[in-house]
């Protein structure tokens, strides 16, 4: 074992680069810590052809090297077989998920559990649909967390990233209570026509729980400092030129040119140990020399997301034990839209979420389901040809002209509170293997029960129906499977014995470790929590300094 | 160098698809995909058939889309299909694009000749399931 002997003023070390990492990072280092920050921190290679910085449509009709980007060089990007977690990838994004496999591998039984993990720099941030969502009152309270805190830390966030929001009907239920938000982004035709709609029948839907809102995005409308504002190229899903859209390598890389902030990537954090008072010591994998090394500080923030900090939690437990796992339902469902077929539409959009119907069945905002709406168009039309049960040419002819009236609904369920789900039926546990740099894998145990089946069904039926009286019509609905969500949490659930401490973030039976992603939520809601993970972060770091 | 079944592949498949000859520098990504891919289908006699009679194509990949979704080739009509359509010289077809009464008449057709090769493509695919 080669160690690394920690300088007597190292005071923290943050596992983890992703959303909840570098923003604990940035608290810390803000309070003038001093911050080590340890990750696997996979890049993209250099080499891999990236998209020009021009629209969709001119790439499209002008670019006879598209194929290179839009599909690999060596067409790994054309996803065959079936629907999968984390197939919708495009191809420069698919770095995020590299040597996952390889060095966190996990088995579930199979078509059970499908999870998405990074080990990139900037983890699942690089390829997030940078939905910006808050959280109501009751959210937070079943997820344990504290409402002042997480709302501190949604402005504290929305200052640094930049979110781009309209007020609207949505604005109650999912963007409420953050100031200084830019004007949001302007709207495609599909959903404007979409907003006038939902004006039509907005009070018959009110009254089934219902509403309509615009997305807010961490996608800049106006310039601000070296980022420019969206350029309406439609090539959001591909590549980020500009800066306009904020994600967690950006905040690295200024984490990077701080004084007091340390980057050692190439580690892959394996367990902890530390007394109360005294120094935790981190184990890592060296990935360069395969050999085992050790970091030291006072205090350990563990922000590897929610699967990669119960390995390193489980571990420093010996191996042994089950942790509990909660994960969204999703499915997403292709709707046609019979008034804009044959339309021609404006080439001038972005390519992310545009509009959010959310749906509260109890009107208290505890168990609220989300879909996420947007246009087809530059995800490429290879993807629905695929899924289309007919011959392709004629998939093709019938897609093509159908294409400026498809809309997609990404349709999230919430699950949890963690103290109700089976634990029979779902957990994680490490289980040998000796093929993995960690001699274990994670098996992961995830199914409902007839009763949770049986509510997302009541609400999926709610949405679709909703989604008809606007004049969108559900032809075709999906299910990649559980896992495809990419939203984990309740591993070490605050206040369980073997969790989290409520009101601290600390981790319970290790003093000096604090859980900064989504381990300790006990409730997992449908709306993108990418945001409240990052307040989280913020907030759980200022806890750790106070303490 | 191409291979010369996945050149002869590409040429019957590029016409089908698009009814245009093949370019080279499309053959040449077909087959490259092909190998990252695996997408062999040696000795399967749908794809035989296929190189045999390719009037037969439109209605193996109907039948096939129904009853075996995942079958080669079905696989190798899509990955030459993304291929196409990131040339910009197929790029229209695959965009959307405004149209009146006359692509109105196209959908219809497109719609009817789907169901008509589906209809057909299963009574093959089940005579040579049997034959094989």
């Amino acid at each position: 074992m080669s160690g690394t002997a920690a300088p007597p003023d190292l005071d923290f070390l943050v596992v983890g680069s992703g959303p909840s990492g570098v923003h604990a990072a940035r608290t810390l280092l803000d309070a003038g810590a001093k911050v080590r920050m340890i990750d696997v921190g996979v890049t993209r290679d250099e080499r891999a052809p990236m998209p020009p910085d021009r629209s969709f449509l001119d790439l499209r009709r002008h670019d006879p090297d598209q194929y290179r980007y839009f599909l690999g060089e060596d067409f790994a990007g054309i996803p065959l077989g079936k629907l999968r977690a984390g197939s919708g990838l495009s191809t420069p994004r698919q770095f995020v998920t590299a040597r996952v496999d390889e060095l966190t591998p996990h088995d579930a039984s199979p078509g059970a559990f499908s999870p998405v993990e990074s080990l990139a720099a900037g983890g699942l941030g690089g390829a997030w649909g940078l939905g910006c969502f808050t959280l109501t009152p009751a959210e937070l309270e079943q997820m344990g967390l504290p409402t002042d805190g997480i709302e501190r830390g949604y402005q504290t966030v929305a200052d640094r990233i930049g979110i781009s929001a309209t007020p609207d009907d949505g604005t109650p239920h999912f963007k409420r209570g953050i100031a200084g938000l830019q004007p949001g982004l302007d709207l495609d035709e599909p959903a404007e026509a979409l907003l006038q709609a939902y004006a039509r029948h907005r009070a018959a839907l009110n009254r089934r729980g219902v509403h309509l809102g615009r997305t807010a995005l961490a996608l800049l409308s106006r310039d601000r400092d070296a980022r420019r504002a969206s350029a309406y190229h439609d090539m959001d899903f591909w590549s980020d030129h500009g800066g306009s859209a904020w994600r967690p390598a950006r905040l690295l890389e200024e984490l990077r040119r701080h004084p007091r902030f340390e980057y050692r990537d190439g580690q892959l954090a394996l367990r902890f140990r530390g007394l109360a008072g005294a120094p935790v010591t981190l184990t890592c994998h060296n990935l360069r020399d395969g050999r085992e090394e050790e970091h030291s500080a006072r205090r350990l923030v563990l922000a590897a997301g929610a699967l990669g900090t119960a390995r390193i939690v489980l571990r420093s437990h010996g191996g042994e034990g089950r942790l509990p796992l909660l994960c969204n339902p999703y499915y997403y469902s292709l709707c046609l839209r019979p008034g804009l077929i044959g339309r021609e539409l404006r080439d001038r959009r972005h390519s992310l979420g545009q509009l959010v119907l959310t749906h509260d069945p109890r009107r208290d905002g505890s168990r609220v389901t989300v879909a996420s709406l947007l246009s087809y168009r530059s995800r490429l039309l290879f993807r629905l040809i695929q899924e289309t049960p007919i011959a392709v040419p004629q998939a093709r002819a019938i897609l093509a002209r159908l294409q400026s009236a498809l809309t997609v609904a990404g349709i999230f369920h919430p699950d949890g509170p963690v103290n109700r789900v089976s634990g029979s039926l779902r957990g994680l546990s490490l289980v040998p293997d000796r093929h993995g740099p960690a001699g274990d894998r994670l098996h992961i145990d995830f199914s409902l029960t007839d009763g949770e089946r049986a509510a997302v069904a009541a609400s999926q039926r709610v949405v679709l129906g909703s989604l008809r009286r606007l004049g969108c019509w559900p032809v075709r609905t999906m299910d990649p499977g559980m896992g495809a969500s990419i939203h984990y949490g309740g591993t070490l659930p605050y206040g369980a014995d073997r969790g989290t401490e409520p009101g601290t973030g600390r981790l319970r039976g290790a003093a000096e470790v604090w859980l900064a992603d989504g381990s300790p939520f006990r409730f997992v809601p449908a709306k993108g929590i990418t945001l409240t993970l990052m307040a989280h972060a913020d907030w759980v770091a200022r806890q750790a300094l106070g303490s | 160098m191409v291979p010369p079944q996945l050149e002869r592949e590409a040429q019957l498949f590029t016409r089908y698809l698009v009814s245009r000859p093949v370019d080279p520098a499309i053959a040449a990504r077909y087959a490259v995909a092909c190998e990252r891919h695996r997408l062999t289908g040696a000795g399967d006699p749908v794809l035989a058939a296929c190189l045999r009679f390719p009037a037969l194509i439109g209605f193996l990949d109907a039948g096939c889309a129904l009853h075996r979704p995942q079958h080669p080739l079905r696989r190798k009509l899509f990955v030459l299909t993304a291929i196409l359509e990131t040339t910009p010289d197929h790029a229209d077809r695959f965009l959307p694009r405004g149209f009146g009464a006359g692509g109105w008449l196209a959908l219809a057709g497109a719609a009817a000749a789907a169901a008509l090769k589906a209809a057909v493509g299963l009574w093959l695919l089940r005579r040579l399931e049997r034959r094989a």
